[in-house]
């Protein structure tokens, strides 16, 4: 099997349908923890296979160049989530406190929500909450998914200068709201008993 | 520690189950028409929902459907058997006719649901179940169970409701015990719109106008409970009210009569079909209501109307706080 993504993307255009299916089966825990981030685990479990099907169907527009597919699948994902997200939303079953999906594209309410789990941490959920959606989509997608600023442009579909302005002001934006150096104290919002 | 590497931990999440993985590459297979030598045996042993890998589309509505009903059933078993049936497709049955005393209402849209609004007085010390399920292009989308008692209490007395939201894989996700007051916010909930009726209870803040409550909240997946006077958004209170005004306000016809799960159902829908009704031939207790629309394909209702017997209140017990679980506090 070819150690680089864009070969494997290459054979699957040009017929070889399996080569396709062995860069799923490389990347799939990767992209099933990046739904699962913001999505909960259930969707993650859900929302896999169409991401496949959907990364299949759009195999002819990678970029050969990039030896790494995962920037490419996150952002796929990240398209499915959004849908799913959408269309979730519209038929709202109520409540801001679990994962619920969103009343938008945006999906901090989920990050929220997740966070909100651990309810140690309520500055550091105050202080994403504050980032631009962008902002805080360049942070989670370097901190969650170790991507380079490079590779979130791929995801996001930016230009990769914007990514990296992105990435900079969200991280002062965390370090402004939060004070340097300081750590994560007590709960706020929710109040542990 | 600086927060960012907090973050960093905050994100790490546990490995997909490898059968997850399997099934999702089945299901690209089967899209791409080739065979790459998966472990079959192992993912089809283990696969969760296996509705999510099968290609056809009436499957998957049947797989989905019945998935999700026994879920329920598996999870709240009620002690005395409903008086109405649960979800699923009808048989149609054009012999059957009215049930006595009403003649001619199964041929008169609104006479049928007078009939079933009448129903609901004659059945209001009941325990109103009802099982939401909402599916879109990728499956089901989510899936709440309510309950309800008493079905139609008079102003100023106690409510009870019960929600439970499941996980799309069908486990308990957050469960919410409401007691509340019958007032006139609640009886003008539901804005005429049957897709939104039974959600699940939001708080408000507490300088918003509301129904006021005693809510207790378990989120099962993450460990966390809570108890605590609130007030809730009014539209998202478990109510039979709602439901009444839902069908009220629709231009309902009868469409159709069969069997709907051995129970004799006479069939109703809003112009277009957008909604779709199925309500005992017996008793004209709703059974059944479908909503489509433009974004989400299905919403659908199952109606279980249960005897309160002491072992169906118990359905509406607030629990204790489970173990281990860290209280919070709203």
């Amino acid at each position: 099997m070819p150690d680089d993504d864009g070969s494997l993307v290459r054979m699957a255009a040009s017929g070889h349908g399996a080569a396709f299916s062995d860069l799923l089966r490389r990347h799939g825990q990767a992209i099933h923890a990046y739904l699962a981030r913001r999505g909960g685990r259930d969707a993650a479990d859900d929302l896999l296979s169409e991401v496949f099907l959907r990364a299949y169907a759009a195999r002819r527009n990678y970029d050969q160049r990039w030896p790494d597919a995962r920037p490419w699948l996150y952002g796929i994902a990240r398209n499915v989530l959004r849908e799913y997200w959408r269309k979730a939303s519209v038929a709202d079953l109520g409540g801001s406190q679990v994962g619920q999906p969103s009343a938008s594209d945006d999906p901090w309410p989920d990050v929220d929500a997740r966070l909100d789990a651990a309810a140690q941490v309520p500055e550091l959920r105050r202080a994403l909450s504050k980032l631009a959606p962008g902002d805080r989509a360049v942070l989670l997608l370097v901190t969650w998914e170790g991507l380079t600023p490079a590779e979130v442009a791929v995801a996001l579909g930016i230009p990769a200068g914007t990514a990296r302005s992105r990435l900079h002001r969200a991280r002062a934006g965390m370090r402004l709201s939060l004070g340097e150096g300081s750590a994560p104290r007590a709960a706020a919002s929710y109040q542990e008993a | 520690m600086d927060a960012l590497t907090v973050l960093g931990q905050l994100g790490e999440v546990k490995p997909a189950d490898p059968a997850v993985l399997d099934a999702a590459l089945e299901r690209l297979e089967a899209a791409i028409g080739q065979d790459t030598r998966l472990p079959r045996t192992t993912a089809r042993a283990v696969r969760r929902r296996p509705w999510l890998v099968t290609t056809a589309v009436a499957a998957v509505a049947v797989s989905a459907a019945a998935a999700a009903f026994v879920a329920v059933t598996l999870l709240d078993r009620p002690a005395v058997p409903a008086r109405s049936a649960g979800a699923g497709p009808a048989t149609h049955d054009k012999s059957v006719t009215g049930p006595a005393g009403f003649a001619g209402v199964t041929s008169s849209g609104p006479r049928a649901i007078a009939a079933v609004l009448t129903a609901f007085s004659t059945n209001a010390d009941d325990i109103l179940a009802v099982t939401k399920t909402m599916r879109g292009d990728f499956g089901t989308l989510g899936k709440t169970t309510s309950w309800l008692w008493p079905v139609q209490g008079a102003r100023g007395s106690t409510v009870r409701t019960r929600t439970l939201t499941l996980t799309l894989g069908g486990a308990r996700q957050m469960g919410q015990w409401l007691t509340s007051t019958v007032s006139t916010v609640t009886q003008s909930a539901a804005d005429g719109t049957c897709a939104a009726i039974f959600a699940r209870p939001r708080i408000l803040s507490s300088s918003a106008t509301g129904v006021p409550g005693t809510l207790t909240a378990v989120n099962y997946l993450r460990h966390w409970w809570a108890r605590g006077a609130v007030t809730v958004q009014a539209a998202t209170v478990p109510s039979a009210a709602a439901l009444r005004a839902c069908l009220t306000s629709g231009q309902w016809s009868v469409t159709g009569r069969g069997v709907l799960h051995g129970t004799r159902v006479v069939e109703l829908a809003t112009p277009g079909g957008g909604e779709r009704l199925w309500v005992s031939a017996a008793t004209f207790l709703p059974v059944r209501l479908v909503s489509s629309g433009p974004h989400v394909d299905t919403i659908s209702f199952a109606f279980r109307f249960l005897p309160p017997t002491a072992a169906n209140e118990a359905l509406l017990a607030t629990p204790s706080p489970p173990a281990g679980f860290r209280r919070l506090r709203y």
